[in-house]
């Protein structure tokens, strides 16, 4: 039985370049990832990462275990924390339950202080 | 997302906007060469302690036939 299996972790160092490229790559070029005075103007830190570029790695992460992403059939998760340039963000999870319907995986996302930058996360893959 | 958050109906407020959840639910998923179609819908929008709780519903098909349904929940902070 795979419940409690843990799924091998992955990290992404958040920079402001590659900020720039997920806006690129994404579309969404909301300011607040691109320009440290108006993010700062909106009471933010200074420019913020994209909470679906940390998002898309978590999926990585599940996808590698998962053996694609094809296999992945429901995925969600809160945004809790910021994340900005100099943050390294963990990722990982493990399988918490099976259902005819799949594999359910509980999943998290922590930086480098130890704060969770991502809650309420899961997905269901296929069995 | 563009067409909503810049349509001045919308009243959004991006630089106050950040993205709190988000969920997909895959029927399949799509394979390279395929025309994906999204359709968006506000699913909720309502103040909660002086922030603005918005849920966009976006149901994406290849040929009529479902492919994907995501939702987002964006929290937007008045100035």
């Amino acid at each position: 039985m795979p419940v409690g299996d843990e799924i091998p972790t992955r990290e992404v160092e958040i920079t402001e370049a590659g900020i720039r490229a997920y806006a690129e790559a994404s579309g969404d070029r909301n300011l607040i990832h691109l320009d440290e005075i108006y993010a700062r103007t909106a009471g933010l830190p200074g420019i913020i990462a994209h909470g679906m570029l940390q998002m898309g790695v978590l999926a990585e992460a599940v996808s590698d275990w998962a053996g694609g992403p094809g296999r992945i059939r429901k995925l969600r998760c809160r945004f809790a924390a910021t994340a900005v340039p100099g943050d390294t963000i963990r990722f990982g999870g493990q399988v918490a339950g099976e259902t005819e319907s799949g594999l359910e995986l509980e999943l998290w996302g922590v930086n480098q202080k130890g704060e969770r930058v991502l809650t309420k996360a899961a997905a269901l893959v296929d069995r | 997302m563009p067409q909503l958050f810049a349509d001045p109906d919308a009243r959004i407020d991006l630089a106050m906007l950040v993205h709190a959840e988000q969920e997909f639910e895959w029927t399949r998923h799509p394979v390279v060469g395929e025309t994906i179609v999204a359709r968006a819908r506000i699913a909720d929008d309502q103040m909660r302690r002086g922030l603005r709780l918005l849920t966009l519903e976006t149901r994406c098909t290849v040929g009529g036939e479902p492919l994907c349904v995501s939702r987002m929940l964006s929290v937007i902070r008045a100035r």
